[in-house]
């Protein structure tokens, strides 16, 4: 089988912060067109800083990553690929830093050179998708935690991105809003890299999975995700397993 | 404050007319020493407030704030000014040059005040960002409004997070040296978030492709309106002016 190339590729990435310390080790990963890969792993394990060296936020200590075909050789490489992903950070309060969500939202576009009006227009067009056209003129900091997580992944969506990478989607997510989240990906039908310590939510989201262990990714599968012991909290009360843990 | 019902109706003057008539009203009125200059600018101000239908209850917090400040000069300006003696308050003595400079300072604060209430506080801050920038303000300059104004409501939350922290652990300030340590280690902590959290929407800007100017969305045409608006403000700064010469 011809398989088309791939869009991210990793080989052998190492990453220390200090030279007692690594995080990553010789890691390898590969996400091709139409992937949707999941990876979990506990805090401290390194999801973040494999995320930000994807997108060259980070330097690896050793190893290659190639983006779109593309070995990665520095800054310059990054500035000209990295638009072509859209990253969604952990915490919204950090991607949006515009007064309203209109100009947020139209920040992207304009920077891959579009005209004021073709950047409105793609972002009250990404307003419309997600359904959150009443949004457009609010003031950020005026918004719900579930309505800026929406927000600022519409301020990704804007730049027509090729796939999606994003970053623990549902940390302090209300039911809604993670449910909302989880259709709206579903409907996106993006490629996407999900790091996330939600199980549930990245087994309806994604159909590969990996787990992020002593610096290494281990493949896994849905129903191993699920053999895992877990408690829920008023366990008691009758619950589906979509539902937020 | 800016909300996101301003500039309706007839309350659309363009923003950049508007920064720049704020200004020259208020240099001209601040350099005035003449009390008949600044009763005028005095009576000038909210006929501006008018024109631009400012309601009563958006200006009458922020005048009311600046006038309590100005309630502490008339505690001491009065009395600290040499020159012949106005009145006596037991072994204070307050001159009539003082009470002139007291006078002067309410007024002109108050007009400045009410200048600035009418025509740069109704615009939202992303449209004084725009204007701004029309104006060619560096953009250096305008990134920190602009962040500033987005931030600073974040800053004033992780403030207050860290605060409720103490408070849990049964923290209540105190004159002593631990209520000082605590408020430091706040402070600093606050310094720290503010600083990481920099780096990190400077790393989710560059990730959208950023690369140093700040793109703006808006565009302003000057129309007719304004031309007469800025006409009849030139006319106003002409009149305190001619005033205050005459006074001289």
């Amino acid at each position: 089988m011809n398989m088309p190339s791939p869009l991210v590729n990793l080989e052998k990435i190492c990453f220390s912060y200090t030279p007692e310390r690594g995080v990553l080790h010789d890691l390898s990963l590969t996400v091709h067109p139409g992937c949707k890969t999941g990876i979990i792993g506990d805090n401290g394990a390194g999801k973040t800083t494999l995320l930000h060296i994807i997108m060259g936020l980070k330097m690896p200590t050793g190893g290659k990553v190639e983006l779109f075909d593309k070995t990665m050789r520095g800054e310059k490489d990054f500035q000209s690929q990295r638009t072509r992903i859209g990253f969604v950070f952990q915490d919204a309060e950090d991607q949006l830093f515009c007064p309203t969500v209109l100009e947020d939202i139209s920040f992207g576009p304009l920077n891959l050179g579009l005209s004021r009006d073709e950047s409105l227009e793609r972002a009250r067009a990404v307003l419309k998708r997600l359904d959150l056209e009443d949004l457009g003129d609010r003031l950020i900091h005026k918004l719900s935690g579930g309505q800026k997580k929406l927000v600022s992944l519409a301020t990704v969506l804007a730049m027509h991105p090729e796939m999606l990478i994003l970053d623990e989607p549902t940390s302090g997510l209300d039911r809604t809003y993670r449910e909302r989240l989880i259709q709206t990906l579903q409907e996106i039908d993006l490629p996407h890299l999900i790091v996330s310590h939600d199980f549930d939510f990245l087994d309806r989201t994604s159909r590969e999975f990996f787990l992020l262990q002593d610096g290494r990714l281990q493949p896994g599968s849905a129903s191993l995700l699920h053999s895992h012991r877990h408690i829920h909290p008023l366990g008691e009360i009758s619950h589906e397993h979509g539902d937020c843990l | 404050m800016p909300t996101e019902q301003a500039l309706t109706g007839s309350n659309r003057a363009d923003p950049r007319a508007r920064i720049v008539q704020a200004i020259l009203l208020s240099v001209t009125i601040a350099a005035v020493n003449e009390i008949q200059a600044a009763l005028l600018a005095l009576l000038i101000a909210p006929a501006f407030s008018l024109a631009l239908r400012v309601r009563i209850r958006d200006v009458l917090p922020g005048l009311a704030a600046a006038n309590l400040f100005i309630a502490f000069l008339w505690l001491a300006i009065p009395f600290s000014v040499p020159g012949p003696v106005l009145f006596k308050l037991g072994f204070l003595s307050a001159s009539i040059p003082g009470v002139h400079l007291a006078l002067l300072i309410t007024l002109k604060a108050n007009a400045i005040m009410i200048l600035f209430l009418a025509l740069v506080c109704p615009l939202p801050i992303s449209e004084i960002t725009a204007a701004l920038a029309a104006l060619h303000v560096p953009d250096k300059l305008l990134n920190l409004l602009a962040f500033t104004f987005r931030f600073i409501f974040v800053l004033e939350e992780e403030r207050g997070k860290l605060l409720r922290a103490a408070k849990n652990r049964g923290f209540r300030p105190k004159t002593n040296l631990h209520t000082y340590k605590t408020y430091a280690y706040i402070i600093g902590m606050v310094l720290i978030k503010s600083w990481e959290r920099a780096e990190k929407v400077q790393q989710a800007m560059i990730c959208r492709g950023f690369s140093g100017r700040y793109p703006s969305t808006r565009e302003h045409a000057l129309k007719r309106a304004d031309v007469m608006f800025s006409l009849a403000t030139i006319i106003a700064a002409g009149g305190i002016v001619l005033l205050e010469l005459k006074g001289t």
